[in-house]
């Protein structure tokens, strides 16, 4: 009898103190979320769990458009080599297909699955709901439920750059942008683009064009051709695959054009004179380590601009270096576009946000 | 194939036994073909397994060598662009790399297929990307966490990467080459070509179909990158999922193990992990002097004693139908040998019983002779007989007439009498010996039968009156000799002479054998055609004994004559083309005997 009572009152303990233990616990790691709403403070996370997670990086781009989709394998890859994290990837996935195969991935278990691309948003919403074990990222998304989380990065701050710079060094005063579909974040990407021209130069013509189709040069190319053949000087393509085609256009003709999230001053090294990228490593590492520590929160993190690659601080969108094209740039642009720069991370320029046109 | 023997052939108990041992022979000797059939092709299929593994081993050498000297070549390709001006410089995209890399690309591409041929910078993205057609090109991917590029970054050395699973999901191997400045040693970049590695060791052999022999290549961990076997794709040989596959194994993990760790001490392993017995001929793929993949080469022993089967089939065919032709040909002899002992023996059996027909007929012909020459003899005797008859006869009259000169006239009568029938046995000889000796001669006339025969009878019935004393001594009355004709001439053309013989001969012959009473003789035209001449008589007829033979030599029944006349008659008549011939009269009537014969007339 007395045994009995013994062996109660030392389970009865030992759950209270579990409950208490892990209540403590939780309540931390809700603090160290609302703490951390800049990505940077996470940033710092030395990888001290040996737990391997199962992530998938998913999109309807191609790898292959040394943009987007790249920088979206760019950037699983770069997980599984730093973190040893199992990965796997799926390109070309067909835009009514993407709920099926998120639901195919969140099925096999997989820790993490990176939606990518803004279209991903609400089909991942949707799936989340009925897998809440699995965490989901929606990148350049605007969506967030209890285990969906977006990065939509500031690319806007990145354009105004790029926008400022063609105004400056565009002779016949008109530049031109080609999206490849009128989504939020193009459109946002755009309005940067716009307001950087318009902040040098009022009196600059920004004409627009959306392919409604991410994956056909030709497409691109002749749409690219429109523009130039308006007066264009500079374009700033933003359609991943059918981009190429901006370039070639670009290439052929004679004129400037900017790249889209990777550095593409390799299609093109004499034409391309510049690109907004989005910094592979920065973007994944806070997010990867929320899901591997367990404190996920279905946010939508907006890291900003920065300086250059790798730079302190928590933007992950720069611009590349103008490579061969650097002497071509007068100096005084130069020194404009890095006074640029450095007003829009000290918060004197703030390039607005714009999902709408 | 049955064998026609004639059954005679059977019949005796050496053929029998002949045929028995034949049979046996060819039993016997059809078994001994059959077992040193069988020893051949066992010693055949041996050789030929030896043969067929000596050649596999060579060949998976020769194959590694080409793999290895192709492999160098391609690397050699790269370093050769690495040392490239523009490179050097770190110029590692643009216009002029694709001018350079144009041609070489082509220079690669004819030795195997790749997927392309890429630049990647000191961080590892790629920033140039020349592809096949139908690949995608992937600029801008970042390539740090292929296992090649750290050990490049580390080696500064060329590198034959083992296997990985590319961006399309296909398991490839990279041929990289460092882009380093040659004057600092500094790390630019490197520069890559991406290889199908299954596609790349199809190159070389079949990769697909596992029923015959085919070929399996491993990196240095031992890792598939080429199988006809999708599964196992990038799994390690030793590893659970592959050894679970082989079940384990040892003689067959025994023999990798060696070809890994580049043991040359064994050529090849035989050995069977359940699903039939296999040859393996490993070879390791040397590179820079240590091997870097491996490659194997498998044939389901199966498929080689099949092909060696059907080589030996087809031999065997070939010495069956060799065998059986011989046979044939053999059995076509001796169906042959027998039909032609058959006829031989019908030959000698026709040629015997002609033989013995000739002998028969020779023997007849014998007899015929010896007939012959007892009628010839008797023919003599007679003749002779005959002759001396009347000779005799005439000497006695002679001598008579000498003793009594009184009765003169009786005497030369008798004399004249006896000369004139010498006379005509004279000729009867003679033209018997015409006859038989082919040499009587007919001088043909026209003239009137009638004509003669009534001259004939004419002279018969005064010769009959002349000769009536005579006849009545012969115990002869009252035979008279008429003469029937119609007023018509009967024209023949005819010796007129033999003619008229013939018809005395009949008239005396009838006359002769009758005693008494009436001798008719006509000639009348039978069928417009022929003269018909008939001597009847009513005298005692024929008798039937001679009535065969009537017309032979020697035929007589009376004491008179030698039995010539009929003989010598038929063959006149025969001569003229007639016919002639003898009845017997009806003795109910006036009996006696008719003789006839014809002579053709004389067409108008």
């Amino acid at each position: 009898m007395l045994a009995i009572v013994l062996i109660s009152g030392i389970l009865i303990i030992s759950i209270g103190f579990f409950t208490v233990f892990h209540f403590v616990y939780g309540i931390t790691d809700v603090d160290n979320i609302t703490k951390s709403l800049s990505i940077s403070s996470l940033n710092v996370t030395t990888n001290i769990s040996d737990s391997k997670l199962k992530i998938a990086l998913l999109t309807d781009g191609l790898f292959s458009d040394a943009g987007w989709a790249a920088f979206g394998y760019n950037s699983v890859q770069l997980l599984n080599l730093k973190y040893g994290h199992e990965i796997d990837s799926k390109e070309n996935v067909d835009i009514p297909n993407i709920e099926m195969t998120l639901r195919d991935y969140a099925s096999k278990n997989y820790d993490l699955i990176i939606s990518h691309g803004f279209e991903w948003g609400d089909p991942t919403i949707k799936v989340a709901k009925d897998y809440p074990n699995t965490k989901f990222i929606v990148f350049t998304g605007l969506v967030n439920s209890s285990n969906v989380a977006s990065i939509f990065p500031m690319q806007q701050e990145g354009t105004y750059l790029l926008g400022a710079l063609a105004a400056m060094m565009s002779k016949t005063k008109v530049i031109g942008f080609i999206g490849g579909e009128k989504y939020p974040n193009i459109i946002n990407i755009y309005e940067g683009y716009k307001r950087g021209a318009a902040d040098v130069d009022p009196n600059i013509t920004v004409l627009d064009i959306y392919l409604d189709d991410w994956d056909d040069p030709i497409k691109g190319k002749k749409s690219a051709n429109d523009l130039i053949n308006k007066g264009a000087d500079f374009l700033l393509q933003v359609a991943d695959t059918s981009g190429h085609g901006v370039i070639e256009a670009a290439k052929t003709r004679g004129i400037y054009v900017f790249g889209a999230v990777s550095d593409q001053n390799k299609l093109a090294p004499n034409n391309v004179l510049s690109s907004f990228i989005l910094d592979v490593e920065k973007s994944l590492d806070s997010i990867i380590n929320m899901v591997q520590y367990q404190n996920f929160s279905g946010q939508i993190f907006k890291p900003g601009l920065e300086m250059n690659k790798g730079a302190a601080g928590d933007g992950i969108v720069y611009i590349s270096p103008f490579h061969n094209l650097d002497k071509t740039v007068p100096e005084n642009v130069k020194t404009r576009i890095q006074q640029l720069k450095e007003d829009i991370i000290d918060g004197k320029i703030v390039v607005p946000e714009i999902l709408k046109q | 194939m049955t064998l026609i023997i004639p059954l005679r052939f059977f019949s005796d108990n050496k053929s029998k036994l002949s045929i028995i041992s034949m049979i046996l022979i060819i039993i016997i000797s059809y078994s001994l073909f059959y077992y040193q059939e069988k020893n051949a092709e066992e010693n055949i299929k041996n050789k030929m397994f030896l043969q067929q593994r000596d050649e596999q081993i060579e060949s998976t050498k020769v194959m590694a060598e080409h793999i290895s000297s192709d492999l160098k070549l391609i690397m050699s390709i790269l370093q050769g662009l690495t040392d490239s001006i523009y490179l050097q410089q770190g110029e590692l995209y643009g216009d002029r790399i694709e001018k350079l890399f144009n041609e070489k690309f082509r220079d690669i591409t004819a030795i195997t297929k790749v997927d392309g041929l890429f630049i990647a910078d000191r961080d590892d993205i790629i920033t140039y990307n020349m592809v096949s057609e139908g690949q995608r090109s992937f600029v801008n991917i970042d390539i740090s966490f292929r296992e090649y590029v750290q050990q490049i970054k580390s080696k500064l050395k060329p590198i034959f990467s083992d296997g990985y699973k590319g961006m399309d999901g296909k398991y490839k191997i990279s041929l990289i080459a460092p882009i380093i400045n040659r004057e600092d040693g500094q790390y630019i970049g490197l520069i890559g070509v991406e290889i199908p590695s299954k596609d790349f060791f199809a190159h070389y052999g079949n990769i697909n179909n596992i029923n015959s022999s085919f070929l399996v290549a491993y990196d240095r961990n031992a890792n598939y990158i080429a199988t006809p076997r999708a599964e196992l794709f990038g799994e390690n040989f030793f590893g659970d999922k592959v050894q679970s596959f082989f079940n384990f194994n040892d003689i067959q993990n025994d023999y990798y193990r060696k070809v890994f760790s580049n043991d040359l001490s064994h050529d090849y392993a035989i050995y069977n992990f359940g699903s039939g017995e296999r040859l393996n001929t490993g070879q390791p793929i040397l590179l820079q002097g240590e091997p870097s993949y491996f490659v194997f080469v498998i044939s389901p022993t199966e498929s080689i004693y099949s092909s060696i089967g059907q080589a030996l089939f087809l031999e065997r065919i070939k010495i069956f139908s060799l065998i059986l032709a011989f046979t044939l040909a053999v059995m076509i002899l001796i169906i042959f040998l027998v039909k032609w002992n058959t006829n031989l023996d019908k030959e000698v059996k026709h040629r015997t019983i002609e033989l013995e027909e000739s002998n028969k007929r020779l023997l007849s012909a014998n007899e015929d002779l010896e007939k012959n020459d007892t009628m010839q003899k008797e023919f003599i005797n007679v003749a002779a007989h005959e002759l001396r008859t009347p000779t005799q006869s005439i000497l006695n009259f002679s001598q008579l007439l000498s003793m009594h000169p009184e009765k003169q006239e009786e005497f030369i009568e008798g004399i004249q009498r006896n000369a004139t029938r010498l006379q005509r046995l004279s000729n009867e000889i003679l033209d018997v010996t015409k006859i038989e000796s082919k040499s009587l001669k007919l001088e043909k006339e026209p003239f009137n039968l009638y004509d003669l025969l009534s001259t004939v009878v004419y002279d018969y019935c005064r010769l009959m009156e002349d000769d009536g004393r005579q006849m009545e001594d012969d115990g002869r009355q009252n035979v008279k000799l008429y003469s029937e004709s119609s007023k018509e001439t009967l024209i023949v053309e005819a010796d007129k002479e033999r003619i008229s013989q013939v018809i005395s001969n009949l008239i005396s012959n009838a006359i002769k054998f009758t005693k008494q009473g009436e001798i008719f003789v006509t000639a009348e035209k039978k069928d417009d055609r022929y003269a018909l001449v008939t001597v009847r008589d009513t005298g005692e007829g024929i008798d039937s004994e001679i009535f065969p033979k009537l017309f032979s030599k020697f035929i007589t029944t009376s004491f008179q004559g030698i039995g010539l006349g009929l003989y010598i008659s038929k063959n006149i008549i025969e001569a003229h083309g007639g016919k002639i011939w003898a009845e017997n009269n009806n003795k109910d009537a006036r009996g006696g005997a008719a003789f006839y014969f014809t002579i053709p007339l004389i067409m108008r």
